[in-house]
């Protein structure tokens, strides 16, 4: 452009300046055709992904299939060692291919990316990959989500790009190890990848399988990882240890329970016998044999049991347990040549080889019901239980115990020894609980020596051994409690599940034993009580006669006031029939009641127009009641069926005021009819007696002690019962009651008159007459008597 | 018909900024006096950005055909995806629809706009005779219906920005899409580089040369650049 101006201006210009236009203002400006670097950039950008595209382009392969099955295209994808490394771009069918020898195949055009061109040589091996379930392991899973894919293994070998695929997978397995070969009559449930365990540990796996040209056997080529392939000598055994063919029957069930890993654990297991330590190794392409188990394998322990006498087993189907987990099993069981005895063979597991020494014991377990063992061993067969030890020398032959041992004192923990009448249901491995923890086990069980009572044997474990110290009470704790009562609802207290079945022994200590309690030791000797209160409360036994049973049921509460002081702890009919006999425990709060004079009766529920009492019984049973007496100690008593009558002369020994007034009739009036000054109840009707002469009736009349005063020589009392009722022209229709308790229950009313005619205090005992009906001046009076304080002591 | 009256012929010119009429100098290019803008008679060297512009937009393309522009994951697979491929899966997934509006966004309007301002290019360049109005439409509709296809790129983002739920579903934006951005904007900026002003000058200019000196110096600079 110009960069030399001439100075803008002309006549023309000046002139349209006139008209309002503005001269522009002249700056100069360099111009660069820089923009021409945007097309650059955009060019070089271009070439270099054109370049990119050709030079990393994919390549393409062919692939010949059996089947399309799972082929998608565009979809499925090839994978090498888990990468991505192409993908199907076209699927077609191929009729009579030649290479599957003449079959209708199927044919995949696969791009691969640039960096996976190597593997296009000839020995490469393609195969699908769909997820598989079978009983030894799962495999493709993740194609579960992705589809099929289609799998490589390198080859070496010249450049190719038309290839076979496999129709399964290829045994190969990548990686350095050893490879052995396994001769079988049958596969069982062995399959590729099934595990191959040494010591149950896993140091390889199935690689191939393949029947042989014959067909009468099955070769299994292993592969053993490199770092455990010197475990393998010539003189290894291989055993098939598939989960499922070892247990038949009622553990069949593991299968299906246990979790997926027992489907896993099938497989092959190897062991070297001790003879055979020395052999060579094994090399590539060694054969063994595999048997059907480690039984068959011979690679079990052989051991002799020796049992006293004759035990229920079988062959190939008793099982020898170490805390639950199977170690052997019986091989062969025989009577012993003094026909005194059996001779059981068993095969012991290759593991438990340094275990079998003198101090291992065998016996025979029952069958037991076990929750605590899960489910797929809840119910077990007669087995050979055993307590594996080290010790000094190594041990074959052993004597066995047809029963569990009671105790073994090598367990660690604090050994007991505990003495009950009857056990209960409960069995060797129930629990002891120390407050609802599980701190211990019972070992076993013994009848004493002269067949009294049963000795029970309990182990505390170690930590918890410091919580058992002289004193310590210990009670069964098997089955279930029920307590009810209507305030609280029903109440079923078991301790767990399992003392519901197992039983179960709980301890604890009273405190005052707690402080002076010395350690306990083993071998220490405890009482097994039947029960907490049993256990913990001390008290003292009575007997009590009943003229019958009336409902009650050991373990009826004895009460007093309401509150419990004891409990019955056995019933029986006495022995000429007549009579019930009661055996109840007083607790220590409950001691003073084994006195002379203490009375004891019945409480049932009573329903009836006066009184509807005790209704509680009728859901909480019925129960003993006390009423102390006051003599020498006693522990002989005889009950009643009914509450007792109060004793009419003993009333006047109570605090407060008991009159007696003497009446022609009784009328409506029952024990607990109210008295009333004033329309307010002061005191009740104790009970009636006919007079001496039995021209009258007493009725004994207790007053309150805080309304004692209200009493007088001239007072007047009067039957209050019923209901007045008076017409008259003038005064209208005047019904009159005391209340209307005194309705139905009857009642008595007095009234006092007023100074200087009252008169004084009266004493108890002393006789007032009762009227039928009040005088109407009775009410009119109003004399100011000074009652007693109620904190007053009286008389 | 006789020559229009131009203002350009007379020495004239507008501010493209506040409209201020200005006088042009003989320079052709000053600073509008009332608001400082940059005026032009034309727009300085306007053809040969605009060739440039549409140069680069065309070569831009090309990477954003062939570079993925966005990678849908789903249940932890997932391919990238290209426009091109992106417009079949909808087609194949029934969704017709969407593929043709996503077709038109991305492909045919980019396409169209490059086709149309090389077309204007050449015909001022070269002088081929052409019917202004027709041209002046062609125009129109270049700088018009350039925007729309930054929609794809709207969606685009927030496509990114929402689906972003880890294993389960992701969208990632590729290296396409940049490209792509690219030549929206750059073709956006190339039709807005071009003066329309040259078709009616290249008319005129064919008609009679009856333009004064200064402006015919002018004219033939701007159209060289």
């Amino acid at each position: 452009m110009a960069d030399t101006l001439p100075p803008p201006n002309n006549a023309s210009a000046d002139a349209h300046l006139d008209s309002g236009a503005q001269r522009g203002l002249v700056r100069s400006d360099k111009g660069l055709p820089l923009v021409w670097i945007l097309p650059l950039v955009a060019g070089l950008i271009a070439v270099w992904l054109l370049y990119q595209n050709v030079s990393e382009g994919d390549v393409r392969a062919s692939i010949l299939f059996l089947s399309g099955d799972g082929l998608v295209k565009g979809k499925t994808v090839v994978k090498y060692s888990g990468v991505d490394i192409g993908v199907v771009q076209e699927v077609r069918l191929v009729p009579n291919a030649k290479a599957l020898h003449g079959a209708d195949g199927v044919m995949a055009e696969v791009s691969l990316n640039r960096s996976a061109e190597y593997l296009l040589v000839e020995g490469t091996k393609f195969w699908v990959v769909k997820p598989e379930l079978s009983i030894t392991g799962i495999s493709g899973l993740e194609t579960l989500l992705s589809g099929n894919y289609i799998a490589v293994e390198s080859g070496s070998g010249k450049r190719k790009r038309s290839f076979v695929a496999l129709d399964r997978p290829p045994a190969f397995i990548r990686g350095d190890g050893l490879r052995v070969m396994l001769k079988s009559r049958r596969l069982g449930s062995l399959s590729r990848g099934s595990p191959v365990y040494f010591r149950q540990l896993r140091v390889g796996q199935v690689a191939d399988y393949r029947l042989d040209r014959d067909g009468s056997e099955v070769s299994i080529e292993l592969f053993i990882r490199r770092e455990y392939a010197d475990l393998v000598h010539r003189g290894s055994r291989f055993w098939n240890s598939s989960g499922i063919s070892i247990e038949g029957g009622i553990s069949g069930i593991n299968v299906t329970l246990e979790s997926l890993a027992a489907l896993f654990a099938g497989g092959v297991s190897f062991y070297t016998p001790e003879s055979q330590r020395q052999s060579p190794l094994a090399v590539n392409g060694t054969e063994f044999k595999l048997y059907k188990n480690f039984t068959a394998a011979d690679a079990g322990i052989a051991v002799t049991l020796n049992f006293n006498r004759g035990v229920s087993v079988t062959p190939g189907n008793t099982k020898v347990y170490y805390q639950g987990i199977r170690v052997g099993e019986v091989s062969d069981a025989k009577a012993n040549s003094r026909m005194d005895g059996m001779e059981v063979k068993v095969l012991m597991d290759p593991v438990t080889d340094d275990l079998l020494s003198e101090n291992t014991r065998f016996w025979l377990a029952p069958p037991t019901f076990d929750l605590s063992g899960g489910l797929n061993s809840l119910i077990k067969g007669n087995r050979i239980e055993v307590d594996l030890r080290r010790g000094q020398r190594s041990q074959r032959i052993f004597s066995a115990s047809a029963s569990a041992p009671p105790r073994d004192l090598r367990t660690p923990g604090l050994h007991l020894r505990l003495t009950a009448r009857n056990p209960g249901s409960l069995q060797r491995g129930a629990p002891v609980y120390f407050r609802r923890i599980e701190v211990g086990k019972v070992q076993g069980m013994e009848l004493h020596g002269n067949g009294e009572g049963v000795e029970v044997y309990v182990v505390i474990e170690p930590r918890y051994a410091h919580l058992v110290k002289q004193g310590t009470r210990f009670w069964n704790i098997s089955g279930l409690r029920a307590s009810a009562s209507l305030s609280e609802g029903v109440e079923l207290e078991a301790d767990s599940l399992m003392s519901l079945l197992r039983g179960g022994v709980a301890f604890g200590i009273r405190r005052e034993d707690h402080e002076k309690g010395v350690q306990a030791v083993n071998g220490d000797q405890f009482p097994l009580y039947s029960s907490r209160e049993a256990a913990l409360e001390e008290g003292i036994e009575i007997d009590i006669t009943l003229p019958s049973a009336q409902g009650l049921k050991t373990g009826a509460p004895l009460r007093y006031k309401g509150v419990q002081v004891g409990e019955i702890t056995r019933l029986y009919l006495d022995g000429d029939l007549e009579e019930v006999r009661v055996r109840a425990k007083l607790y220590q709060r409950g001691e003073s009641f084994a006195r002379a004079g203490t009375r004891i009766w019945v409480v049932s529920p009573q329903i009836g127009i006066g009184k509807v009492a005790h209704l509680e019984t009728l859901v909480t049973g019925r129960y003993l009641a006390l009423e102390p007496g006051t003599g020498p100690p006693q522990t002989q008593f005889y009950a009643q069926l009914e509450a007792p009558r109060a004793d009419l002369t003993d009333t006047m020994h109570r605090p407060g005021l008991t009159v007696i007034l003497d009446a022609a009739r009784r009328g409506s009036l029952v024990a607990g009819s109210p008295v009333y000054y004033r329309q307010v109840q002061v005191g009740e009707v104790t009970g009636f007696a006919l007079g001496e002469q039995a021209d009258r009736v007493y009725i004994y009349v207790y007053i309150e002690p805080h309304y004692q005063p209200l009493v007088r020589q001239h007072t007047v009392f009067w039957n209050a019962s019923g209901v007045e009722v008076n017409f008259g022209l003038r005064s209208g229709l005047n019904i009159d009651t005391e209340s209307a308790q005194a309705l139905w229950r009857g009642g008595i009313a007095f009234a006092t008159p007023e100074p200087p005619f009252m008169g004084f205090e009266v004493e108890s005992g002393s006789h007032f007459p009762l009227y039928p009906r009040a005088e109407p001046e009775w009410h009119r009076w109003s004399p100011k008597i000074t009652l007693y304080d109620t904190a007053e002591p009286e008389k | 018909m006789s020559a229009p009256y131009k203002a350009f012929k007379q020495g004239l010119t507008s501010c493209l900024c506040c409209h201020q009429l200005i006088i042009l100098p003989a320079a052709g290019r000053c600073r509008c006096p009332r608001c400082g803008a940059r005026v032009h008679g034309r727009i300085d060297g306007s053809l040969m950005l605009t060739w440039a512009l549409t140069i680069t937009g065309a070569l831009l393309l090309l990477p954003a055909n062939i570079l993925p522009v966005m990678t849908v994951t789903y249940l932890g697979a997932g391919e990238p995806n290209t426009i091109i491929s992106g417009v079949m899966q909808l087609y194949n997934a029934g969704m017709w629809g969407i593929a043709l509006v996503v077709f038109a966004a991305s492909i045919a309007i980019p396409v169209m706009k490059l086709l149309g301002l090389a077309l204007l290019l050449v015909q001022i360049q070269l002088r081929i005779p052409f019917d202004p109005l027709q041209a002046m439409k062609i125009y129109r509709v270049v700088s018009g219906i350039g925007r729309w296809s930054l929609l794809d790129l709207f969606i685009l983002s927030i496509l990114v920005a929402l689906v972003d739920m880890g294993f389960v579903a992701q969208v990632d934006a590729g290296p396409g899409s940049t490209a792509f951005a690219a030549v929206v904007v750059i073709t956006m900026t190339a039709a807005r580089t071009f003066d329309p002003r040259l078709i009616w000058d290249v008319r005129d200019g064919d008609r009679g040369n009856t333009a004064v000196v200064p402006q015919a110096a002018h004219r033939s600079a701007a159209e060289n650049g």
